[in-house]
């Protein structure tokens, strides 16, 4: 809460929000303070004012059967950013469709496509974005050197365990501990190392 | 593999992330504080961010003669920069303690950094040395430069940050 009573403290909010998108983007392979989603240009500052906007003016609303603000919150925005992706995902895949099926008045005219028609080579493809195969093995490789993050991917994707307290019970530690392990997760995701796995390319392009 | 409609997808990857990685509420003021910094954020430019978008939606209200919802206007108090003309003695009091501490912080940052972790000790091993400099001594050397550059990092990186 805020210095002004029942309010909630939007200053706090705005950064564990733009914290949390951090680590949202750098899941979908889209790092650092300058990641935009491609073909948008929405930042991550973009979703969190947005997010921010609509608690204000009442268009999400918080109710306490639903979590904690911050997780309202931070859900609202993290759909957004996933809806955005695979929004751009449809349209390229049906520009995509139009220019193979103009492939051959394209040749014969030597119409350049869009630039956006382009593959994107420096930004992950977002046709992949809700892949969830290709979204674990990414996660499985960013952890692979390390034992004890490995235990916990291992836990959550092949035990199919989600709550810290089944995780912490078969890899027998405590709650606390596989919520440190968690914590670091987020780290390494947010130094880059799932950022800097690219996806696999053959499938977009 | 089955195909599955996109929300149901999407539900599937949320909660695959909130095992793997917490749920937002799991990120709190410090770790938020310290992941922003490591990124390049600016978190004054964000709230300056945040409060432009909330003061142009607030607008319509003005215009259209509504009161502001409750939230947006303690948004908008909250948000207010620090670089607004203040509206009344309230407001100039609280810039005015607000720019003492950021001045007071700056002066503690420039202090620490001043001042070394360790005791300052005079070597003068190098000065009339007459020998080529031994491994140990490269060692020494380098070790006094790594230690320069970080401090020199550091001091840019409280510098970039208070910007």
């Amino acid at each position: 809460m805020s210095e002004q009573g029942n309010y909630p403290d939007f200053k706090g909010l705005t950064k564990r929000l733009t914290a949390y998108g951090l680590v949202v983007f750098a899941e979908f392979s889209l790092g650092g303070k300058d990641a935009v989603i491609p073909g948008t240009g929405l930042s991550i500052e973009d979703f969190v004012e947005k997010t921010l906007m609509e608690y204000a003016i009442g268009r999400i609303k918080h109710h306490k059967s639903r979590g904690s603000l911050m997780t309202v919150l931070g859900t609202a925005m993290r759909n957004d950013i996933i809806d955005a992706l695979r929004k751009k995902s449809h349209e390229r895949e049906e520009s995509r469709a139009a220019i193979s099926s103009n492939e051959d008045i394209e040749s014969k005219e030597d119409v350049k496509p869009a630039l956006d028609d382009y593959p994107q080579s420096l930004f992950p493809d977002p046709s992949s974005v809700l892949d969830e195969d290709e979204y674990c093995e990414r996660v499985r490789e960013s952890v692979d050197d390390e034992p004890a993050l490995k235990e916990v991917v291992e836990a959550v994707l092949d035990l199919q365990l989600y709550k810290p307290e089944e995780i912490a019970d078969a890899l027998g530690t405590s709650a606390d501990d596989i919520q440190n392990r968690k914590k670091r997760l987020r780290r390494r995701l947010c130094t880059g190392e799932l950022i800097n796995i690219p996806r696999k390319k053959a499938k977009s392009l | 593999m089955k195909k599955r409609r996109p929300e149901e997808a999407r539900n599937r990857i949320n909660r695959l992330s909130e095992a793997l990685f917490g749920e937002p509420e799991e990120i709190d003021e410090k770790e938020a504080g310290q992941t922003l910094s490591e990124a390049g954020f600016d978190t004054d430019a964000l709230n300056d961010r945040v409060y432009k978008r909330l003061y142009a939606e607030a607008q319509q209200y003005w215009k259209a003669q509504k009161d502001l919802p409750p939230l947006l206007k303690s948004a908008l108090e909250q948000l207010r920069p620090l670089s607004a003309p203040p509206r009344n003695e309230s407001e100039l009091v609280h810039q005015a303690k607000a720019g003492v501490e950021r001045i007071v912080e700056k002066a503690k940052l420039l202090a620490s950094a001043l001042l070394l972790d360790t005791p300052l000790t005079f070597a003068e091993s190098f000065r009339n040395k007459k020998q080529p400099l031994t491994d140990a001594d490269r060692k020494s050397l380098d070790t006094v430069q790594e230690q320069l550059k970080e401090k020199i990092e550091r001091l840019k990186g409280h510098d970039g940050k208070s910007k």
